[in-house]
């Protein structure tokens, strides 16, 4: 199933419950979703974690950008003692739309409270766009799936702002039927080459990061991968990007890497 | 403690030093059970900045002492029990007392306010919201293209 080496298979992890989403308008679990559980599940990863966050150094702050349906927070949460190494690890998880925010709550508090034993502590949810409320330079694990459908164009922002959402589910008129629509597409949009959204992040990330801070971000063929490796490396100062998987689905090919700086390097 | 971790989301307001902490106003409080983790928040403590803590307690209506205090570096053992014997009694009573503010108090309805801004983000159903308004957005590229042209600032001024 997966393209990395046959000694280096996922761990076999619970897969976080979303039964308790039925038609809120969130992205539903999917390929992608599951691949990114799957690139922290390999044991050369979760190698690579422990040697950058030691026990004995301060809790890592973990945020995870457009969440969703939850799904990838809460295994991240519930899982912390098998994936990081440490339960003293404290998670955020943001989004645009208020619905997947209000979903991601239910979603993370569900499996922390099956995995007590194992799982870290998921502090909050926040309504924002990318990371643009949290403190500069502080986040330690990034995990952001974004929209990558190379489309036209990607959509604005300006629905949800200066307004109080409410959480958007069965929707009974034309204005419910049309804000579902619009949430939706925020899920996948990218606008040109599908990295719209990817490229402000990537702008801003040295702002975001600690300096022992990972992203780990989830590309598609048709964003170009191999560009966006040199536009990160080009960068110099020790920033280094690496693919930890990729799988084939259906049509695409989706692949997840990490992006870092490497202190050894000037 | 979600504070500690939040800044003004308005761009020209992450260097100011009022930005952060945003101050809480009208709010409405709930205190959930978690349990308690004394290595979690010692390991968490020298991340956090002290007197933004304070001032969001305060705000909250918790107590802190002014300065930092400090823990022995507690670990876990082969056997998966942390070493909480070497806690001291004021020491252990100061960790559960974090543990109320940081872990177990929070804010289900009201506002956090930037101190350099005065814009003020609304907390509902425990979801704080920090999209800015379309406005703001249109103001702060008017502020970036006319520092561009006409300030010759530090991102423009070698070109």
């Amino acid at each position: 199933m997966t393209s990395s080496q046959p000694a280096d298979t996922p761990l076999k992890l619970p897969t976080p419950s979303t039964s308790h989403i039925t038609s809120q308008a969130v992205y539903p679990p999917s390929e992608d979703s599951y691949l990114l559980l799957d690139a922290f599940s390999l044991p050369s990863e979760v190698a690579f974690i422990a040697s950058r966050f030691p026990a004995a150094t301060p809790s890592p702050l973990l945020v995870e950008i457009g969440t969703g349906s939850g799904i990838v927070s809460a295994f991240l949460a519930a899982h912390a003692s098998s994936l990081f190494s440490r339960t003293d690890i404290v998670s955020l998880g943001l989004d645009v739309s208020f619905t997947a925010n209000n979903v991601t709550s239910t979603t993370v508090s569900n499996a922390c409270a099956e995995h007590t034993s194992t799982a870290g502590t998921f502090l909050d949810v926040a309504t924002s766009d990318l990371t643009s409320c949290l403190r500069q330079g502080i986040v330690d694990i990034l995990v952001f799936n974004p929209p990558y459908v190379p489309t036209a164009e990607s959509p604005s922002l300006t629905p949800l702002r200066g307004a109080t959402q409410k959480v958007v589910v069965n929707p009974r008129n034309q204005d419910d039927y049309a804000m579902e629509e619009y949430l939706l597409s925020l899920t996948y949009a990218g606008g040109e080459k599908g990295m719209q959204t990817t490229d402000r992040l990537l702008d801003n990330l040295h702002e975001v990061l600690s300096d022992r801070g990972v992203l780990y971000l989830l590309l598609c063929a048709g964003n170009r991968p191999p560009e966006v490796v040199e536009r990160v490396e080009g960068l110099g100062r020790g920033w280094r990007m690496e693919q930890v998987i990729e799988r084939r689905a259906g049509w695409e090919i989706l692949s997840i890497w990490r992006i870092y700086r490497d202190a050894r390097t000037p | 403690m979600q504070t500690n971790f939040l800044s003004c989301a308005v761009k020209t307001c992450k260097s100011s030093p009022a930005a952060f902490p945003l101050h809480f106003r009208d709010a409405t409080l709930a205190s959930t059970n978690v349990p308690y983790n004394p290595l979690l928040l010692t390991n968490l403590l020298p991340r956090l900045d002290w007197p933004a803590l304070v001032t969001s307690s305060k705000e909250l209506g918790f107590t802190l002492p002014d300065s930092k205090p400090s823990f022995p570096q507690l670990s876990r053992g082969d056997d998966g029990a942390v070493n909480v014997g070497t806690l001291k009694e004021e020491e252990e009573t100061a960790l559960r007392t974090l543990h109320r503010v940081l872990m177990e108090t929070e804010v289900v309805e009201g506002k956090m306010v930037c101190g350099s801004c005065g814009f003020e983000y609304g907390i509902h159903q425990s979801v704080g919201n920090f999209l800015l308004p379309s406005h703001l957005g249109v103001y702060l590229h008017v502020v970036v293209f006319s520092r561009g042209l006409g300030m010759g600032d530090a991102n423009h001024g070698s070109v």
